[in-house]
């Protein structure tokens, strides 16, 4: 082998073209390069979701303002209760002609108004976080994050219940589910054969072979070519990301934990660690699909595997109370998130501070599967604290409206949006 | 206002079959007031309206034929005439050239991107490999040896050995991986929009690409990717060369390592140790991908002197050999008071001769690297002798491992494992076995398994190239071979622009001191991350023509697509090439010789699976407490779910591999059952149920793992609708649900999907444990009866009553909870009261289920969603099999020889 040392990694990386843990510099502290300590500091969204609903009657507290109620399912929140701001009784409207569940997940955060059904019958289109992540997310070394904990392997359902992240109409985004390959993507490695080169070609390939096709065609290879050019941004960003991070925040995952609660607070770490570290900007966290029915653990919960769906249409306090554990136990997951933010230290005061969590569902009851009276928990940001019940007065794009006011988008419609909800901003 | 002008006598039908229809039926609720739905029927007062929103009068069409238009609960209904003759006009309507393009509409281009197994395929036919790129979940856990559809004839009994779902298997990259494709709205996971490509897959692709050109073992594995990125300055390698050693003794490895099932003992292992299972998965995996297998040691007093070279021959068409030379003379014998753990003979000592036995091991043919890397053999007990047996295997670095172990006094019951591993970089080069404290006059082994790997020899310190190339040269030749692979990656043919972008890679990673390999790996990976290979893609072409035919290469790449789920081999590429495939003839007896490929299992395990939905089988978790019978084996392990996969996959492959008729689907008066499924069906005379199980799990795996064709006593069962499969899939954990297996079959065998519940109901007392005083059909009926819900019911109710005689897992029942079971109900106007009954007036309308299986097979073909403009084509291949006793290769030729299949869509069609 000849001994001429590479010209630069990047030679280095292209000629071997195997995977390579970057160089990690020790004389850089990453915080140097994340942001000058005088920048305010950027403002994090992310959005939870759960699926099928909440069981109401355990779910709702019966008070509004500062001192509502914990109700059974909200329980864990009792640690954290003055962060929160649990919004109730926001309204969507259902498009006819597709499946119930279908659109719960894909257009929660879609902007779309209803009657606007660009894809098939769907109303999906550009979804919130996407928005944002245009926005803010451009200097970021990952404009967004799509999780989800959903690790059945039969993918018997269609897009529309795996990912609630659009970046078009009809065009989902592509989720993680393996908190490993998360950490690898945020923290681990500069991809293989990701060199310029190699991209500069396949990019011109893709060039070339859109000139050659249809219109409607052109649209659908672009998500490749925006691929490629994302992709060159984020090694872009990587590289000065590796030369500042002393070593990854936390111990690389084995893959997805056997323990559902392990798993789901391990996609909850991750999240906050590429919000600490500024790699990202915007997450969405699925935590199971709408619908799917298939029974799984919920280790600790129940000694047996539970449907969760089945459940909801199930008649009885016994299912109802079990609906209730599902509940509480990803509430549970949300007030962890929130200690965590809390936990870091960022400019006067802590990462929860700048950063908005939300919580919720497309449906509230999941039994009859209505499209009103939406709980959405959120914790952190600029928000008023308190309970805010809109009995069904206001759309839950009003709140998605406000969420765009919070992080300087000037916007004045989102979806079919009213307008802002000001009794929320503090 | 081309259709106004097309001709008097066809507006004058529109006027007289559909419009009074319309007023007397329908405008009720679908006029421009109430539009219910979203439903305007006023918009069109004449035929030149319709044929301007065509779309909407399929959807008409669908609702009036499944009599879901007018509501069945809606008192005036059109009489029978007028119905068929609102329904002709309105056919006759879908099918007539479309004014905008002046021709029939075949449908927008392709482009879609692969799917996760057709990437996995594409990628192993393109280097040739004989195994899967990474391990996926769509890959079944069967093992499809048994398929071979070059013989017309799917006889019984059939072995089909499976895995445990989720267990691994040799592929070349096990530990990499693509995620998974959802399937489309009533749909195949191939629809173009059903699939997206964002960043996060597409660095996936990029990285798997990397992976797989530098996969440890693919050099080993490809002689294609050998020849691609071999140095041409280079004295060749020595490629696999077929071993030579004529005149000394040879064996043929097999791939089963004590296939009697009696080696109770491991050496080294104190207890029952499932290092034994292991061992003989290894030694099958490694039969399979042609790097060992098993000297099963059979033969008749046949002597092999010491030092003659006995060879086992291995690896693909058996080029390789395991050369044993024995440093004594070895007898390969029967011997009365032992059990063989392979056959009846073994292999011992020369009778008079020191039980110590030394074998010299190395390999022939193959690679110059190739090695034994591990090994393993049985020690035989005999009854009457007993003692210390030790055997020591020598590596060739100097060190070595020995293993001994006590055999007890027994025929077989003492019969122990010996398995050793070489340690990392080195290889097994020798075998001592020691018997001289066992008693008797004979140390007596069977089964040598071996495992070979390349080994890394020390290297010469340099390889002197023989040829004087410089980087010019070097550069020609890459781009040349480049050339060619892309040529197949890309499925058509490339100009020299394109071969340039990647031999411009090659060049780059040259210029920065990267041997010829690794700068070829580089323009490889690359050739495997571009849009050109990740998509199937047809251009427009620059002629303005409203459609044009498909290039030869497009149809190749579609009927490989399609058939194979993997790209063109050599020979239907030599036919696009030539243009024989745009010639009829020639594209059917192509595609004849393509479905008698072994290839066209994908038909069966990436088709069949999805449009039964079986694809969800697995996930089905029968409640253990009430459905034990779906579990039995040590823990539960053993499951019904492959057998059940493997029933259903068997008829399908039936009908596709003996061309019968497709109506064998809905109603055969055979299935394929094992010992598991026989019992379960109760059928006790067959020769299914006739095997015993023992208890061992080991013994009875391979026992359940035995299929017979049995004739079916009654037509209860047969087909798919009937099958435990399905009917599982379409079950809760507790109880059955009349719904979900009233739409599977609407869905999957009709293709009419019912639509989806607005509001969701909920079964009164829905208690799991069959305690409730009302059955399930009871309670669903007091629902049906609710007028909002009762038109979808009317369609969904009776399959899914028919079918409420069999329980959650399939099996017959009369009684639910503490109800007796009322299987009857009306469908198509025929009364029923069993399965079969309903099977019955199913098959007495067959069309309905043909045309919902060509609907289902052509958009499975075309990638994409049927419009309303393809009915005429599924009307076509409908007739077509029709007539021909509903052959399932009509079904194909005709499904490859249509219309849309050969052409596209040139431009934009406006909507109105």
């Amino acid at each position: 082998m000849n001994k001429q040392p590479f010209h630069s990694r990047r030679h280095f990386l292209r000629a071997t073209g195997v995977t390579l843990a970057l160089p990690l510099m020790e004389s850089l502290s990453f915080r140097a390069f994340a942001r000058s300590s005088s920048a305010p500091a950027p403002m994090r969204t992310a959005f939870i979701y759960t699926p099928n609903g909440y069981n109401q009657a355990t779910f709702v507290p019966k008070t509004t303002g500062l001192n509502w109620e914990l109700t059974p399912a909200l329980a864990p929140l009792a640690k954290v209760r003055q962060d929160i701001t649990l919004i109730t009784g926001l309204d969507r409207a259902y498009v006819p002609g597709t499946g119930v569940h279908a659109q719960c997940g894909a257009c929660w955060l879609t902007s779309s108004p209803p009657s606007e059904t660009l894809d098939g019958g769907f109303p999906t289109n550009t979804t919130l976080d996407q928005i944002i992540a245009r926005a803010v997310g451009q200097d970021t070394m990952l404009p967004s994050l799509e999780l989800s904990c959903n690790d059945f392997t039969d993918n018997k359902e269609t897009k529309y219940f795996e990912s609630v992240s659009w970046y078009g109409p009809g065009y989902a985004a592509n989720i993680e589910k393996n908190p490993r390959n998360v950490f690898q993507r945020l923290f681990g490695k500069a991809g293989a054969g990701h060199s310029k080169s190699v991209l500069d070609v396949v990019l011109n390939e893709a060039k070339s072979l859109r000139a050659r096709l249809g219109r409607d065609d052109q649209a659908k290879l672009d998500e490749y070519l925006d691929s490629v050019r994302s992709t060159e941004h984020r090694i872009h960003l990587a590289e000065k990301v590796a030369s500042g991070l002393r070593r990854p925040p936390m111990p690389e995952p084995a893959g997805i934990p056997e323990q559902r609660g392990d798993y789901l607070r391990l996609m909850g770490d991750l999240i906050v660690h590429a919000f600490q570290n500024d790699l990202t900007r915007v997450a969405t966290l699925v935590i199971d699909p709408e619908r799917w029915d298939s029974p799984r653990m919920f280790h600790g919960v129940f000694d047996k595997p539970q449907n969760h769906h089945v459940l909801t249409h199930t008649k009885g306090e016994d299912a109802r109370a079990k609906i209730t554990q599902i509940d509480r136990f990803h509430v549970a997951l949300f007030a962890y998130v929130v200690e965590k933010l809390k936990g870091v230290r960022e400019g006067g005061g802590t990462l929860l501070d700048n950063t908005t969590l939300f919580m919720g569902s497309g449906i509230s009851d999941g039994d009859l599967h209505q499209y009103s009276n939406l709980e959405v928990i959120t914790a952190g940001g600029p928000w008023k604290r308190g309970h805010v019940h809109y009995n069904g007065q206001r759309p839950l794009a009003d709140l998605w409206l406000t969420l765009c006011r919070t992080v300087g988008l000037p916007r004045e419609r989102f979806a079919d949006s009213k307008g802002v909800l000001r009794e929320l901003m503090a | 206002m081309v259709g106004a002008m097309s001709g008097n006598v066809s507006a004058a039908e529109f006027a007289r079959d559909v419009l009074p229809v319309l007023r007397a039926n329908c405008l009720d609720c679908h006029d421009a007031d109430t539009k219910k739905g979203g439903l305007d029927l006023e918009r069109y007062p004449n035929e030149g309206a319709a044929m301007g929103d065509r779309a909407i009068w399929d959807r008409v069409y669908n609702q009036v034929e499944a009599r879901q238009m007018p509501p069945p609960k809606q008192r005036k209904q059109p009489s029978t005439d007028e119905r068929s003759r609102l329904l002709a006009c309105v056919d006759e309507l879908l099918a007539r050239p479309d004014p905008a393009l002046g021709a029939c509409d075949p449908g927008k281009p392709l482009l879609r991107r692969m799917t996760r197994l057709e990437y996995n395929n594409t990628v192993r036919d393109l280097l040739g490999l004989d195994r899967d790129v990474f391990m996926f979940p769509e890959r079944l856990p069967i093992d499809k040896r048994y398929f071979h559809p070059e013989i017309a004839k799917m006889a019984g009994p059939l072995d089909v050995p499976v895995r445990d779902y989720g267990g691994r298997y040799p592929v070349l990259l096990p530990e990499a991986g693509l995620p998974g494709d959802n399937r489309a709205e009533h749909g195949f996971s191939n629809r173009g929009d059903a699939m997206n490509l964002s960043p996060l897959l597409f660095e996936k692709y990029v990285a798997l690409g990397q992976q797989i050109v530098h996969a440890p073992r693919l050099p080993q594995l490809s002689p294609v990717f050998r020849a691609l990125i071999v140095d041409p300055s280079l004295p060749q390698r020595a490629e696999a060369v077929e071993d030579t050693d004529g005149n000394t003794p040879a064996f043929d490895a097999e791939a089963e390592f004590a296939p009697n099932l009696n080696v109770p003992l491991q050496a080294g292992f104190d207890t029952v140790a499932t290092a034994k299972y292991h061992f003989r998965m290894e030694a099958r995996n490694a039969h399979e991908e042609g790097t060992g297998g098993v000297w099963q040691a059979e033969g008749k007093n046949q002597i092999i002197a010491a030092g003659t070279p006995m060879r086992v021959r291995f690896g693909r068409d058996h080029v390789k050999a395991l050369r044993i030379t024995p440093r004594q003379d070895l007898s390969v014998t029967d011997f009365p008071s032992v059990e063989p753990t392979s056959g009846k003979s073994l292999f011992t000592n020369q009778r008079g001769q020191p039980k110590q036995l030394t074998l010299d091991l190395s390999i022939t043919g193959g690679f110059a690297d190739e090695q034994v890397v591990a090994m393993g053999a049985c020690v035989l007990s005999r009854k009457g002798a007993s003692g210390m047996v030790a055997l020591t295997a020598i590596f060739n670095n100097g060190q070595s491992s020995r293993l001994e172990h006590d055999i007890p006094a027994g025929g077989g019951t003492g019969n122990t494992l010996f398995a050793f591993r070489a340690p990392e970089g080195a290889s097994i080069a020798e075998l001592q076995i020691d018997g001289s404290r066992f008693s008797g006059d004979h140390v007596l082994l069977d089964d040598l398994g071996f495992m070979t790997d390349l080994v890394a020899a020390p290297r010469p310190a340099a390889v002197a190239p023989t040829l004087r190339l410089s980087s010019r040269e070097k550069r020609r030749v890459a781009h040349e071979r480049l050339g060619r692979f892309i040529a197949q990656a890309f499925r058509h043919p490339v100009d020299d622009r394109t071969v340039k972008r990647y031999a411009d890679l090659f060049e780059e990673a040259s210029g920065h001191d990267a041997a010829f390999p690794e700068a070829m790996k580089q323009a490889l990976a690359a050739v495997l991350a571009s849009p050109e290979f990740l998509y199937l893609a047809e251009a427009d072409a620059p002629t303005r023509a409203p459609a044009r035919a498909l290039t030869g290469f497009e149809v190749a790449s579609r009927l490989s697509a399609f058939l194979w789920a993997s790209m063109p081999d050599n020979e239907l590429r030599a036919k696009a090439e030539s243009g024989a495939l745009l010639v009829p003839v020639e594209l059917q007896r192509e595609t004849l010789r393509m479905l008698h490929d072994p290839r066209v299992r994908e038909l069966s395990e990436c088709f069949a699976v999805q449009w039964l939905r079986m694809d969800q089988l697995y996930t089905s978790k029968p409640d253990p407490q009430l459905f034990g019978g779906f579990y039995s084996g040590t823990g539960g392990k053993l499951t019904l779910h492959s057998s059940m996969m493997v029933e259903a996959l068997l008829l399908f492959e039936t009908v596709l591999n003996e061309d019968r008729s497709v109506l064998e689907f809905l109603d055969a008066d055979y299935t394929w059952a094992n010992v598991k499924l026989a019992k379960l069906y109760g059928l006790n005379d067959t020769p299914a149920a006739q095997v015993r199980l023992s208890g061992n799990d080991l013994k009875d795996k391979m026992v359940i793992d035995r299929w017979y064709r049995v004739k079916l006593p009654d037509h209860n069962r047969g087909g798919f609708m009937t099958m435990a499969g399905p009917l599982t899939v379409t079950s809760l954990p507790t109880r059955t649900s009349p719904v979900k297996r009233g739409a599977w079959l609407l869905e999957s065998i009709f293709n009419r999907p019912p639509a989806e519940p607005k509001v969701a109901f909920v079964l009164k007392d829905d208690h799991p444990g069959g305690k409730q005083v009302m059955s399930v059909r009871q309670r669903f009926e007091m629902h049906r009866n609710e007028p909002a819900c009762f038109s979808c019911h009317v369609r969904l109710d009776p399959p899914g009553f028919a079918l409420e005689t069999f329980n959650p897992i399939g099996q017959r029942r009369t009684t639910d909870g503490s109800q007796p079971i009322n299987a009857s109900a009306e469908w198509n106007g025929k009364a029923f009261t069993d399965p079969a009954g309903f099977k019955a007036a199913v098959m007495a309308r067959p069309e309905e289920f043909v045309r919902g299986f060509v609907e289902h097979l052509l958009s499975y073909a075309l990638g994409r969603k049927l419009e309303y403009y393809d009915r005429a084509t599924v009307t076509r291949i409908v007739n077509a099999m029709g007539v021909d006793g509903y052959r399932f290769s009509t079904a194909i030729t005709e499904i490859v020889k249509c219309y849309p299949f050969l052409n596209v869509r040139q431009m934009e069609i406006r909507k109105p």
